[in-house]
C-alpha cells in the first residue's frame, strides 16, 4: 500500500502553499537576502513560516520521488497515457519550483546556483534563446520570483488537474503531513544563509542539483550536463511506450546511481 | 730543569727576594714608576668622581667603605674591580691576550707563562696585554674596539663561526701606524727611562732632521701627532652601573663589555636555572666581592678631532677619556646613585691630552683642523648627544683661545693654503 | 510490504490514530509557536531601525563623523546578519576588521570602490619595490622593472634566498598584514585601511576611531627601519645598542619594539618649527597610489619640496573644494597650490596677498610659508644639479656592513604565509654613523645624500657547507632631517666622506687628489678590498652598486671639478661672490693670470 504515500503529496503541497502565501507578503525580489533575513529574525513567527515552507516543500519532493519509484515498479499501469505524460511535466515543474525557491533565498549559494543555471542555458545551442526567461539583467531573483509565485503555481494547478482529476486532501493525511512538518521544524536545521559579503564561505546547492554542478565543475560541456538532466525524463516518457519495461527501469536505476555518485564524490 | 727552576723562582710573588737580589737599583726605580703605582690614572679618576686632593697609589688605594652613599664613595670600588686588573701584579683577568707574568716577568720575558727568560727587548704582546682597546697600544696595530651589542660580532669567519675576541672584544681593522708597518715594536721607541717616567720619548729623538726641515713657523708649537696621526679612539660617555642584585636577563645581548670575567659570568648566569649571586673580583685584594659593574658607551668614533693648549705651551690633541655617568643599586634594590653625570654643577668628565699611535704616511690636510666644526665652530648645536662632542673639563690643558681660533680662519691662513694648492707643493 | 502498510493505515483508520495524530500536530504547532516567540531571547526592537545590532551593542559610538552609527548601522560595514538578535546568527559571517583589503573590496568598496582599488595596487601594499630591488641586488633577477609583489610570491611553495629573506625580515610591514600575527610587545601593523586611518583603538562600547587627519605615529609603525625616514624626521637615531644612559637600573631610550635603542638628534625643521605630520606634505595620491602599478617609491611619490616652497597657484577645483570642506579646520579659499607631478590640490597652501600661508591639516594652525629665496645660492647655475636634500640635510642614518646569516636548518616566522617555516635569518652590522652623509647622483639625476642601502655580506649555513656571498650597494634618498641653514661649502667640497671616498685624509698634491682611507676592509674580515664606507675611489671608480639605473657615485671628472672648486672657495666662500656668476670664465681669467688672487 505504498499508494498511501501519494496521499501525502497534496497535503504537503497545500501546507507549502499556505505558508508561502504568508511569506510573499514580506519578501521582495529586489532585496531578496535582506527580506529573507527580516522574515527569519525580525518578524514574529517569521522563522516558523519559513521553516514550515521549506520542510514541507522538501518533504513534498521526497515523497514525490517515492511516488514515482512506486509507480514505476508497478506491474500494471493504471493511469492513462496522457495522465502519465502530464505527470512527468508536473514532475519537471516541481523540480523547477523547488529550484526557484532555492534561488529566491537570495544568499551567495542561491546566486551561485542561479549563475550555474544561466551557464547551463547559455552554453547550449538552441536553448540559449530561452535565457531571458530566467535571467534578469539587474535583479537575479526577479524572474525566478515570477516563476515561483505566478507561472509555476498556475502550470502546476492545471497539469495536476489533468493528472489527479480531483484535488482531495484527506484529513488524516493532512494531519500526518503536518506532523512530519512540525517534527522537522522542531528537530531539523535549515541550511545556513551565506551573505553576499562573506568571503571564502562554503557554498552549497540544492541536493538534487548538486550532481549537475559537479559535472560542470569537471569542465564537462553544458550540452552533456543538460542531456544528463533530461535523460531520465526521456526514459520516463519512453517507459510508457516500450515493451520491455525492465530495460527502462534498469537504465533509470543506473542513472540514479551515476547521479548520486557524481553528487557525493 | 734549570730553566723551570728559574721560572718558578721568578714567578712567585717573592718579588723582593728574587730579581731584587741582583737588580736592586732598577727594581727600586720600577717600584716608584707609574707602571707600578698607577698614580695618574687612579688620582685623576678619584678627583673627577669627587674625592678632593687625591694622592694614592695602587698599593695605597683605600678599601671601599661599608656604606656607599655617593659617587665619591664608589670610586675606589670601581677602580679596584674594573680598572686595576691591568697591573703588573695580576697574571690574567680572563680575556684572551691579556695574560702576563707577574711583576718583573710582566714585561721582561719573551714568552708568556711557562716561557724562558731571555734577555731581549720586551715583545709587543706583553705591552698590549694591558695597553689595549681605548688605551694607546692596539691602535698602533690598527685595531679599534667594536661596539658591545651582540649584533656587532660580524663578519663571521669563513667557516661560519663568530670571530674570536681578543682583549675582551671584537675589533675593526683600521689603518696601521707606519712605524708598525715598517717593523718597529713598542720597545723600539719606548726606552726603560720612558717606562719609569724619567724621560718621555719624543718624535724628534729619531726624526731630528724632518722636524726642522718641513715645518713652518706657524706650526712650530703643534705636537707631531696632531697632524701626523691618522685616527684615534674617541669613546663618548661611559655609563657605569653597579648592580648588587641578580638581574641578568637584560644583558643577554651585551655580554661582551671588554671584561673577560663579566663575559663568562653572564654566560653562566643566563644559562643557569638557579639565581646566581652577582659577584666580581676585587683585583687588588684578589677576592670576590658582591656586586657587578656593568658599563656601556654612548657611541665611539675614530674620525673626530679636538685641539687644546697643553701645560707646556704646545697645541695637542685631546680626547674624552673620563666621561662618566654613574649608577648604583644596592642589594635591596634601591637606587643609591641613579645616573649621576655631575657633581656640584660640574660634569663628571675629563678630557686629556692624547697622542694616538696611528701615524699615517702623510700628514693631515689643513682642512681637517682649520675647517673642522668640532674645533672651529663653538656655536654649533650641542644639545643631547651632540653635547658630548664639546670638551668642558680638560685636565692638564686648556681649550683653544678665541684668538687662536680666529687666527686659524684668518685671511693669512687662507692665502697660504690657497697658494699651497696652486704652487704644487 | 504493501499489505503491512495497508494494514498499518487501516489500523490507524480504525483506531482513529490518524485523527489523533492530526490533533497532536495542531497542538504541537501551537507549542512551537510559543517556543519560537520571541526569537532571539533579548527581544527584537519594534521600530524599523537600520539594523538590530544595537539590541545588544547599545551605545556603540561612531567610527567618525562621516560614518555615523545612527545612519549607517553596523552590518553594512561589518557584515553578519543585521536582523538577528542572538549572538550565533548575528555574528555568523561577520568581519571584525572590514578595513582589511580583502574585506574592504566588498564592504568599503560599496562607497569607496576607486580608493580600495588604488590602495591594493600601491607599493605600500604589494611591497614590490623592496622585493624586486632585493632580488636584483642578490643577483636573482637582472631587471629592476619587475613589479611582482607579496601576492605573487604568496602562492609559491619554494622560495629563493632573497624571497625567503624578504618573507622573514621585510614582509611584516605591509598595509594588508594581519594584525593578529604580531606577538605581545610587538608593534601591531597592518589591518588594511585601518593601518593608516585608525587613530585610536576601540574597546567595549567605543568603536575604533578613524580619521583622515593621520598622526605621524601611525606612519612610524612601519617607517622606522630600512632607511629610517620616519625616525629621522622626529629626530630619533637608531643607536649602537648600548642601552645607555642607565636610569633606575634599567636601559633607557628603548624603541617600541623592545630590541633596538635610540638617541635623539636634531629633528627635521618641519617637525620642530611647525609640528607638521607626514600628511601635511605627503598627498593622498602619492601615498595611496594613483591607480598605476609603480616600480619604485619615487615613481609613486607626488610631493616635492618645490610644491610648497615655490608654490604654483591655480583656481581651486572640485576635488580641492571637497577636501577643504572635509578637513573642517582650514578656511576656504578660491586659490590653492597644486603639486607639479600629479596636479593634486594642496588645499592647505593658500595665498594672502603676497604671503604664502600653510595650514596644518591636523588642527588648521596657520604658518607663513617661506618661499624659496631667489638668491644666488639657489639660482647659481653651477649648483643646478643639486637636489634640495643635498645641502639641507643635517644628518643621515648610515648603517655600514649588514651581515646576514642564513641557517637552513633553523626556523623563523614567515610573515607572508604567517607561520613558522624552515630557514632562519640573523642580522649583524659593522658600525653606524650619522655625520657627513655621502653624496652621489640619485635616481632623479640630481645630487642627493647617499647611505648604505644595503651592504650585505652574507653567510649561508646549508647542511655541512658554508657559503658566502656579498652585495654592496649604496642608495640615495631624502633623509628627512632638513635644516634651514645648508651644509658649509667645505663640508661637501673637501670632505672625503661627503664626496663618497670614505672616512680618511684628503689632500691635493701636485694637482692630484690624494686620499688615504682609514678603514681596512680586508683585515676586518670583509670579502673586498675597498674601505666599507667608500662609494668611489679617488680615480672615480665606483666600488659599490646602486639599485637605480640613473643612480651612481661621482665620476672622476665630477670629483675633480668639486675638489678643484674648493681651491677658490677657501677665500671666495660666499655665494654672492661675483666670480661664481660665470665660474668657467672666472677660472679662465685666473689661470691666465688676469686676476688679483694669491698676490
Amino acid at each position: 500500500m505504498f499508494k498511501a504515500l501519494s496521499f501525502m503529496l497534496l497535503p504537503l503541497l497545500f501546507i507549502s502553499l499556505i505558508s508561502g502565501l504568508v511569506l510573499v507578503f514580506v519578501y521582495h525580489p529586489s532585496m531578496a537576502y535582506d527580506t529573507v533575513q527580516k522574515i527569519t529574525f525580525l518578524y514574529p513567527y517569521g522563522e516558523i513560516y519559513r521553516k514550515v515552507h521549506y520542510f514541507s516543500s522538501e518533504l513534498f519532493l521526497i515523497f514525490l520521488l517515492f511516488h514515482v519509484t512506486v509507480e514505476l515498479s508497478q506491474k500494471r499501469i493504471t493511469i492513462t497515457r496522457s495522465s502519465w505524460n502530464y505527470s512527468i511535466v508536473a514532475f519537471l515543474a516541481v523540480i523547477f519550483f523547488l529550484f526557484s525557491g532555492f534561488v529566491l533565498k537570495g544568499d551567495q549559494s542561491a546566486n551561485a546556483a542561479a549563475n550555474v543555471t544561466f551557464t547551463l542555458i547559455k552554453d547550449t545551442p538552441f536553448i540559449d534563446t530561452l535565457l531571458p526567461l530566467v535571467k534578469d539583467t539587474n535583479i537575479i531573483t526577479y524572474k525566478f520570483f515570477i516563476w515561483h509565485i505566478l507561472f509555476l503555481p498556475l502550470i502546476l494547478y492545471f497539469i495536476l488537474l489533468k493528472h489527479v482529476r480531483k484535488f482531495t486532501i484527506k484529513t488524516e493525511y493532512l494531519g500526518a503531513s503536518l506532523f512530519m512538518v512540525v517534527l522537522s521544524v522542531l528537530f531539523l536545521k535549515m541550511p545556513v544563509d551565506v551573505p553576499l559579503s562573506a568571503k571564502g564561505a562554503n557554498l552549497y546547492s540544492p541536493w538534487f542539483f548538486k550532481g549537475a554542478e559537479r559535472l560542470l565543475s569537471f569542465s564537462i560541456p553544458a550540452i552533456l550536463v543538460n542531456f544528463t538532466l533530461v535523460f531520465p525524463i526521456i526514459l520516463l516518457f519512453l517507459f510508457r511506450v516500450v515493451k520491455y519495461k525492465n530495460i527502462v527501469r534498469v537504465l533509470l536505476l543506473i542513472w540514479m546511481i551515476f547521479y548520486t555518485w557524481v553528487s557525493l564524490f | 730543569m734549570f730553566k723551570i727552576a728559574v721560572i718558578f723562582l721568578f714567578s712567585i710573588s717573592l718579588f723582593a727576594k728574587s730579581c731584587i737580589d741582583c737588580h736592586q737599583k732598577d727594581a727600586n726605580r720600577c717600584k716608584h714608576s707609574i707602571h707600578y703605582t698607577l698614580k695618574k690614572a687612579i688620582n685623576i679618576t678619584r678627583e673627577i668622581w669627587g674625592v678632593k686632593d687625591s694622592n694614592v697609589t695602587y698599593q695605597t688605594i683605600p678599601l671601599s667603605k661599608k656604606s656607599l652613599k655617593s659617587v665619591s664613595d664608589l670610586v675606589d670600588d670601581f677602580l679596584r674591580r674594573k680598572c686595576l686588573k691591568c697591573h703588573v701584579s695580576i697574571k690574567s683577568s680572563g680575556e684572551r691576550g691579556m695574560k702576563r707574568g707577574k711583576n718583573c716577568l710582566a714585561c721582561h720575558t719573551k714568552h708568556q707563562i711557562g716561557g724562558e727568560f731571555k734577555k731581549s727587548k720586551t715583545p709587543m704582546k706583553k705591552c698590549l696585554s694591558c695597553h689595549n682597546k681605548e688605551f694607546i697600544g692596539t691602535d698602533y696595530k690598527g685595531l679599534f674596539p667594536k661596539d658591545y651589542d651582540k649584533s656587532y660580532r660580524a663578519p663571521l669567519t669563513k667557516d661560519g663561526f663568530f670571530p674570536p675576541q681578543k682583549y675582551g672584544i671584537d675589533f675593526h681593522h683600521l689603518s696601521q701606524d707606519i712605524h708598525f708597518k715598517k717593523g718597529l715594536t713598542c720597545a723600539s721607541c719606548h726606552s726603560f727611562k720612558d717606562m719609569i717616567g724619567e724621560k718621555k720619548v719624543q718624535c724628534i729623538d729619531c726624526h731630528k732632521q724632518i722636524a726642522k726641515k718641513n715645518h713652518p713657523n706657524y706650526h712650530k708649537n703643534i705636537s707631531c701627532v696632531a697632524c701626523h696621526s691618522s685616527w684615534g679612539v674617541y669613546s663618548y660617555e661611559l655609563s657605569v652601573f653597579r648592580d648588587d642584585i641578580a638581574d641578568y636577563k637584560k644583558w643577554k645581548n651585551l655580554t661582551l663589555q671588554e671584561d673577560g670575567y663579566l663575559k663568562n659570568f653572564l654566560k653562566r648566569a643566563l644559562k643557569s636555572k638557579k639565581k646566581i649571586a652577582p659577584k666580581m673580583p676585587d683585583w687588588v685584594l684578589k677576592k670576590m666581592k658582591r656586586g657587578i659593574w656593568y658599563s656601556g658607551y654612548r657611541y665611539r668614533r675614530w674620525e673626530d678631532l679636538y685641539l687644546a693648549n697643553s701645560k707646556d705651551g704646545k697645541v695637542v690633541l685631546i680626547r674624552p677619556l673620563f666621561q662618566y655617568r654613574i649608577s648604583y643599586r644596592d642589594k635591596n634594590g634601591k637606587m643609591i646613585v641613579d645616573d649621576k653625570s655631575g657633581i656640584a654643577g660640574k660634569k663628571i668628565e675629563g678630557w686629556v691630552p692624547y697622542y694616538p699611535h696611528t701615524i699615517g704616511k702623510y700628514a693631515k690636510s689643513c682642512e681637517e683642523c682649520h675647517v673642522n666644526p668640532l674645533i672651529m665652530d663653538k656655536n654649533r648645536k650641542t644639545q643631547g648627544v651632540l653635547s658630548l662632542k664639546k670638551p668642558e673639563n680638560i685636565i692638564g690643558a686648556k681649550s683653544l683661545t678665541k684668538e687662536q681660533i680666529e687666527k686659524m680662519s684668518s685671511k693669512k691662513y687662507k692665502l697660504i693654503r690657497a697658494k699651497m694648492f696652486f704652487n704644487h707643493y | 510490504m504493501d499489505d503491512i502498510l495497508y494494514l498499518g493505515f487501516s489500523v490507524l483508520k480504525r483506531y482513529n490514530i490518524l485523527r489523533y495524530i492530526s490533533y497532536l500536530s495542531f497542538f504541537l504547532l501551537i507549542f512551537i509557536t510559543i517556543l519560537y516567540y520571541p526569537k532571539g531571547g533579548k527581544g527584537a526592537i519594534k521600530k524599523e531601525s537600520v539594523d538590530q545590532c544595537v539590541v545588544c551593542h547599545k551605545d556603540m559610538s561612531s567610527m567618525d563623523d562621516a560614518h555615523q552609527v545612527e545612519i549607517f548601522g553596523c552590518a553594512v560595514c561589518h557584515g553578519g546578519n543585521r536582523w538577528a538578535t542572538n549572538k550565533k546568527d548575528a555574528h555568523r559571517f561577520m568581519v571584525k576588521n572590514p578595513a582589511r583589503l580583502e574585506h574592504a573590496s566588498i564592504f568599503c568598496s560599496k562607497c569607496h570602490k576607486e580608493i580600495v582599488k588604488r590602495v591594493s595596487k600601491s607599493l605600500m601594499n604589494t611591497q614590490s619595490g623592496i622585493l624586486n630591488v632585493l632580488k636584483y641586488q642578490w643577483k636573482e633577477s637582472n631587471s629592476l622593472n619587475s613589479t611582482i609583489g607579496i601576492k605573487d610570491i604568496r602562492k609559491s611553495k619554494q622560495s629563493s634566498l632573497a624571497e625567503d629573506h624578504f618573507r622573514k625580515m621585510c614582509a611584516a610591514c605591509h598595509i594588508d598584514q594581519d594584525e593578529k600575527v604580531f606577538d605581545k610587545g610587538m608593534v601591531k601593523r597592518g589591518g588594511g585601511c585601518s593601518d593608516c586611518h585608525r587613530v585610536s583603538k576601540g574597546s567595549g562600547n567605543k568603536h575604533a576611531k578613524f580619521s583622515t587627519k593621520i598622526p605621524t605615529k601611525n606612519c612610524l609603525k612601519c617607517h622606522n627601519r630600512s632607511n629610517r625616514i620616519g625616525l629621522s624626521y622626529i629626530g630619533v637615531f637608531e643607536s649602537e645598542g648600548y642601552g645607555t644612559p642607565y636610569k633606575n637600573g634599567n636601559f633607557t631610550h628603548k624603541m617600541s619594539d623592545g630590541r633596538r635603542f635610540y638617541y635623539k638628534l636634531p629633528a627635521d625643521i618641519h617637525h620642530t618649527k611647525a609640528g607638521l605630520d607626514c600628511i601635511d606634505c605627503h598627498t593622498e595620491k602619492g601615498v595611496m597610489g594613483d591607480g598605476r602599478v609603480h616600480k619604485h617609491m619615487e615613481d609613486a611619490e607626488d610631493i616635492k619640496c618645490k610644491d610648497c616652497h615655490k608654490a604654483k597657484f591655480k583656481k581651486i577645483d572640485t576635488l580641492g573644494k571637497k577636501l577643504l570642506y572635509l578637513n573642517g579646520n582650514i578656511t576656504e579659499s578660491n586659490i590653492i597650490a597644486y603639486t607639479r607631478k600629479f596636479s593634486t590640490p594642496l588645499y592647505n597652501i593658500q595665498k594672502d596677498n603676497n604671503t604664502t600661508l600653510f595650514y596644518r591639516k591636523i588642527d588648521g594652525k596657520k604658518f607663513n610659508l617661506k618661499q624659496m629665496k631667489d638668491k644666488p645660492y639657489h639660482s647659481l647655475l653651477i649648483h643646478k644639479r643639486l637636489d634640495c636634500s643635498a645641502c639641507h640635510s643635517q644628518w643621515m642614518p648610515s648603517c655600514y656592513g649588514c651581515h646576514e646569516v642564513y641557517i637552513k636548518k633553523g626556523k623563523q616566522f614567515d610573515w607572508v604565509s604567517k607561520r613558522v617555516t624552515k630557514g632562519q635569518w640573523q642580522e649583524f652590522r659593522s658600525f653606524l654613523r650619522w655625520e657627513h652623509p655621502s653624496l652621489g647622483i640619485g635616481y632623479n639625476g640630481k645630487i642627493m645624500p647617499f647611505a648604505p642601502g644595503c651592504q650585505v655580506v652574507g653567510t649561508i649555513f646549508k647542511d655541512k657547507m658554508v657559503e658566502k656571498f656579498h652585495s654592496m650597494a649604496m642608495a640615495g634618498w631624502d633623509p628627512h632631517t632638513t635644516q634651514l641653514k645648508s651644509r658649509s661649502c667645505e663640508d661637501c667640497h673637501f670632505n672625503p666622506a661627503s664626496l663618497g671616498l670614505g672616512r680618511g685624509h684628503l689632500d691635493i698634491k701636485n694637482g692630484k687628489i690624494v686620499f688615504e682611507p682609514i678603514y681596512d676592509s680586508n683585515a676586518s674580515g670583509m670579502p673586498f678590498s675597498y674601505p666599507i664606507d667608500a662609494f668611489v675611489s679617488e680615480e672615480g671608480k665606483q666600488f659599490q652598486s646602486t639599485s637605480r639605473k640613473r643612480a651612481r657615485s661621482f665620476n672622476k671628472s665630477e670629483l675633480y671639478k668639486i675638489v678643484e672648486a674648493y681651491k677658490c672657495i677657501i677665500c671666495h666662500n660666499s655665494y654672492d661672490d661675483k666670480i661664481y656668476k660665470d665660474f668657467n670664465n672666472s677660472k679662465k681669467l685666473f689661470y691666465s693670470g688676469k686676476t688679483k688672487c694669491l698676490k
